[in-house]
């Protein structure tokens, strides 16, 4: 008996790999090949991060022979020390920082080591990495597998190597897979993964093509600080053992050291409502844990430390996404809509949005939507997830986009891309594809969707405007000059002078986009003054003092504002072009 | 440059000196201006007046272009040049703002300058690349041909079984008619049935000149039967198969086009006479039929609202015809044999309206 329980329990784990391959992603070919990318690539992140270290970081997809694929990974990230590589990626580690309240994108060791054991599973080739940090003097090259029979690695060589970096971490595995282009391919992977850490640098090679992306913006984001956890997050199963390692401890001081957001004040009045005045924790019962329990749950408490979060960042976010997608030629992009943090059972959350639209994206399909947790896209599983079931149940019709069928993606030129960012994101599954429809985050999925939807609305009405006032400009800028060129060369005379005609056919102050810039031009015969007030998720006001006949300016507004909102002037409708009379209400503010 | 071009070209530039929108003004085309000129027996443009104004980028760039076509002219007339309408479609292509966006763009503006200015496209130097009608009978023309000398023929003994094939450009300093010995002129709808009747020698027989129109016909098909009728006194009968659209080529004969109205003078001839095929000679020649389609239908419903069959004669004919639903061609007369058309059909009708 004693001889067979090793020997069946190191059978169970390979076991568990296999039954659960599903569970961790790699249950295809084509997966497989994504997870192992997806899993070394939010390791370097997450290593990064960690040392304020701006990521470089560099993918290589080798097709060795028919169906077998070289993968490697190498970043700029301060490596792992020598004595540690071996059980970082040859034991299956459970949970190892589960008890540290602070976003991070991976379950820290399962999924790598699931993916070497992948590799050694279907093509029986051991893994190999290259490490050098900044205390030692060399690389280390390791080659080693996981011994599935005794989850334990096996390191068939280590030795040192000059690596001309000054820290960094090499991962390269050969295993079986299927590479794909389009959706849900390792080259949609990193663009995406790019757009969520735009302080990130990826060089991808894939047997095809090799792509660059380079960081927009140079400073590393914050490092997210470990809190306590919120009592509205706590289980009260954990409340009772929290409470059991404390016994002698007075409950005041057990509640306010060990959760955050509770001052001994909070706690007083917990403890009072509660009834718990006079209790000790050794002689608590059941109930009275109940009671705590429920009063914690319902009492209104700070809401969680946003500290802990580390969201892209408005102005990062819009960097990053009108350079990612510059080649599409957009007409607009949105301000990023942010909103938070919430809170979903104690754990504290951030939303943040932008919507970019026109140009050469697709007017007759679905609106692509691009969805991240804690900076990591997520390509499967999109119908399950709360952010597309989110957008799904907005009612566009009112944002000027039509959607066919009601709770399904609505039709239009438009690219959502939607960021939760959380110290615990509730995904569907282990495989970490799609994040839960908790109603919590559909709620605050909702506000932040409408203020997107508020902007799409905006730059739908200004695109139909806009062909209007390109007519009336290309009129008095090309058509009638031409005409009176055309006219005076027939004739051998000199041009006639336009002016006049230009006023009289356009006769309004002309607001016009150019180039990321709002210009107004006088086009009447009067000197003008008026406020423009441009109106989006924001609220912006120019005021244009003494506009002579003829005289163009260009006004203060940052690109962002001018794309994603309406624009208003302090004159009657039919003096204007490009532009909306300032409402009474706004007029006086 | 042509007076008449220039005074359009000196008045857009006036009105801008001046400091005025632009504008060019011109008789509107539309059915709704359309009016019936007793004096002349054609119908005409109303007093209509459309003004297009380059307040708006739309009538901007029309007046642009037709700067652009007049500058064209101008051009030609300097190098002795002619070009089809087809040639100056592509050739807009290098005009910039002035570029046309199809053929049909360029052919209605021609159109809109020969409305403004009453000059003819022939004389501004542009022409349709369509070939005029084929001619067979005993009249003696003569033509300017290229090496500038009058080249006179016979149209009956001077041509082959196709005919004499009209230019594009029949006014008289291209064409002049001779002499002729012929009783009357038969424009006939179909190749068909022109090979028809020059096979039977029906041009001989009956003292008469064949046109074949090719279809609804062409301006210089209905400029030459229009001058035929007018400098040599001949009559002008119509022969064309039995629908509404054959209908509607007789119209344009006789009365003119919506879209030419302008040169109805020149173009259309009222006196002309239709001869057949009518909805009557269905019945009455006991003739094999088709059905009406829907579109007949509309078409000949159209036509009961047309002023230019607003006579008791076509009232008739049309009623007739939705009447019994059926539309016959004018090769259904082979029923009775390759003969019968000529020995029988046309004298007996010929007779009937007047011409023999």
């Amino acid at each position: 008996m004693k001889q067979v329980i090793p020997e069946r329990k190191a059978v169970s784990i390979s076991e568990f790999f296999d039954k659960n391959k599903q569970m961790l992603g790699f249950d295809s070919p084509q997966k497989a090949l994504f997870m192992t990318v997806k899993e070394a690539v939010d390791n370097s992140l997450d290593a990064c991060g960690d040392f304020g270290i701006m990521p470089e970081i560099t993918v290589v997809v080798e097709n060795v022979e028919n169906d077998k694929f070289r993968v490697t990974v190498a970043d700029n990230g301060p490596g792992i020390p020598r004595r540690e590589v071996a059980d970082s990626f040859g034991k299956m580690l459970y949970g190892s920082r589960f008890h540290i309240v602070r976003q991070t994108r991976g379950q820290q060791g399962l999924g790598i080591s699931a993916a070497i054991m992948y590799a050694q599973k279907t093509t029986g080739q051991p893994t190999e990495i290259w490490t050098k940090t900044k205390d030692d003097l060399t690389g280390f090259h390791f080659v080693m597998e996981i011994n599935i029979k005794r989850n334990e690695p096996d390191v068939h060589k280590v030795e040192p190597f000059v690596w001309n970096v000054e820290t960094g971490l090499r991962i390269s595995l050969i295993l079986k897979g299927k590479l794909v282009s389009g959706k849900q391919s390792v080259e949609e992977y990193i663009r995406e993964t790019a757009i969520a850490n735009p302080h990130a640098t990826f060089h991808l090679s894939l047997p095809d093509k090799k792509i660059d992306l380079i960081r927009s913006v140079n400073e590393s984001p914050v490092i997210p600080v470990a809190v306590k956890p919120h009592p509205h997050g706590v289980e009260l199963g954990e409340l009772m053992s929290i409470f059991r390692e404390n016994e002698d401890a007075p409950i005041e001081k057990v509640l306010s050291e060990n959760f955050s957001r509770v001052t001994s004040q909070t706690a007083k009045e917990i403890i009072g409502l509660a009834n718990l005045k006079s209790a000790k924790i050794s002689s608590m019962t059941q109930k009275e844990f109940e009671i705590l329990w429920n009063v914690m749950r319902n009492y209104q408490f700070m809401e969680p430390n946003k500290e802990c979060l580390s969201p892209i960042g408005e102005e990062a976010l819009y960097k990053s996404v009108s350079n990612a997608f510059d080649d599409l030629h957009p007409a607009y992009f949105s301000m990023p809509v942010t909103k938070g943090p919430f809170v979903f059972s104690g754990h504290p959350f951030t939303i943040e949005a932008i919507a970019v639209y026109g140009g050469n994206i697709p007017k007759e399909e679905p609106v692509k939507v691009m969805r991240f947790a804690n900076r990591v896209p997520l390509l499967y599983q999109p119908g399950s997830c709360a952010i597309t079931k989110a957008i799904s149940t907005v009612a566009w019709n009112q944002y000027g986009l039509s959607q066919p069928v009601k709770d399904q993606l609505p039709i239009g030129p438009v690219i959502i891309v939607v960021h939760i960012a959380s110290t615990k994101i509730p995904y569907t599954s282990e495989a970490k594809e799609a994040i839960a429809p908790v109603p919590e985050i559909l709620e605050a999925l909702d506000i932040v969707l409408k203020g997107i939807g508020r902007q799409i609305r905006a730059m739908r009405r200004k695109e139909e405007h806009k062909s209007h006032i390109e007519e009336k400009f290309s009129l008095i800028e090309q058509i009638l000059p031409a005409i009176g060129s055309k006219a005076a060369s027939i004739l051998k005379l000199e041009e006639p002078d336009i002016r006049p005609i230009i006023s009289k056919v356009m006769g309004v102050i002309a607001f016009r986009e150019e180039e990321g810039k709002l210009t107004v031009t006088n086009f009447t015969e009067t000197q003008k003054s008026f406020a423009v007030v441009l109106k989006g998720e924001r609220e912006e006001r120019e005021n244009v003092k003494n506009l002579r006949p003829f005289e163009k300016i260009t006004l203060r507004f940052s690109r962002e504002m001018i794309d994603s909102s309406e624009i208003y002037a302090g004159l009657p409708d039919k003096l204007l072009l490009g532009a909306y009379s300032l409402p009474e209400v706004f007029k006086n503010e | 440059m042509n007076e008449k071009l220039k005074d359009l070209v000196k008045k857009i530039y006036d009105e801008m000196a001046a400091g005025q929108v632009p504008k060019v003004e011109l008789k509107s085309r539309n059915k709704e201006n359309i009016v019936f000129d007793n004096l002349s027996g054609v119908w005409k443009y109303g007093n209509n007046i459309v003004s297009r104004y380059a307040s708006k980028a739309s009538s901007a760039k029309s007046i642009l272009k037709m700067l652009y076509i007049m500058d064209f002219i101008d051009e030609m007339d300097a190098g002795g040049k002619t070009s089809t309408l087809r040639e100056m479609y592509y050739i807009s292509e290098g005009w910039n703002l002035g570029k046309f966006e199809s053929q049909d763009e360029s052919d209605l503006m021609t159109e809109d300058l020969e409305v403004i200015t009453s000059l003819l496209r022939e004389e501004m130097r542009l022409r349709p690349e369509e070939s005029g009608a084929s001619v067979i009978g005993n009249i003696t023309l003569k033509e300017m041909n290229r090496k500038g000398e009058w080249k006179r023929l016979n149209c009956r003994d001077d041509v082959g079984d196709a005919g004499y094939t009209i230019p594009y450009n029949v006014e008289p300093e291209k064409i002049q008619f001779e002499s002729h010995d012929v009783d009357f002129v038969l424009a006939i709808e179909t190749g068909g049935m022109f090979d028809r009747l020059v096979e039977n020698r029906f041009d001989e027989k009956m003292r008469s000149l064949l046109v074949h129109v090719k279809g609804q016909p062409s301006r210089s098909t209905k400029r030459l039967i229009n001058r035929l009728n007018k400098e040599l006194n001949v009559p002008i009968v119509v022969f064309t198969d039995g629908d509404p659209w054959s209908f509607r080529i007789f119209a344009s004969i006789a009365y003119g086009a919506i879209k030419t109205a302008h040169i109805s003078d020149i173009l259309a001839t009222p006196s002309s006479e239709f001869v057949g095929i009518t909805a009557t000679d269905i019945t009455r020649y006991d003739l094999p039929t088709d059905k009406l389609s829907d579109k007949d239908v509309e078409a000949l419903n159209a036509e009961l609202e047309d002023p230019r069959f607003n006579i008791p004669f076509w009232k008739g004919e049309i009623t007739e015809m939705l009447r019994l639903g059926r539309k016959a061609e004018q090769q259904a007369l082979a029923k009775y044999g390759l003969d019968f058309v000529t020995d029988k059909y046309l004298p007996e009708k010929l007779r009937e309206i007047g011409t023999i």
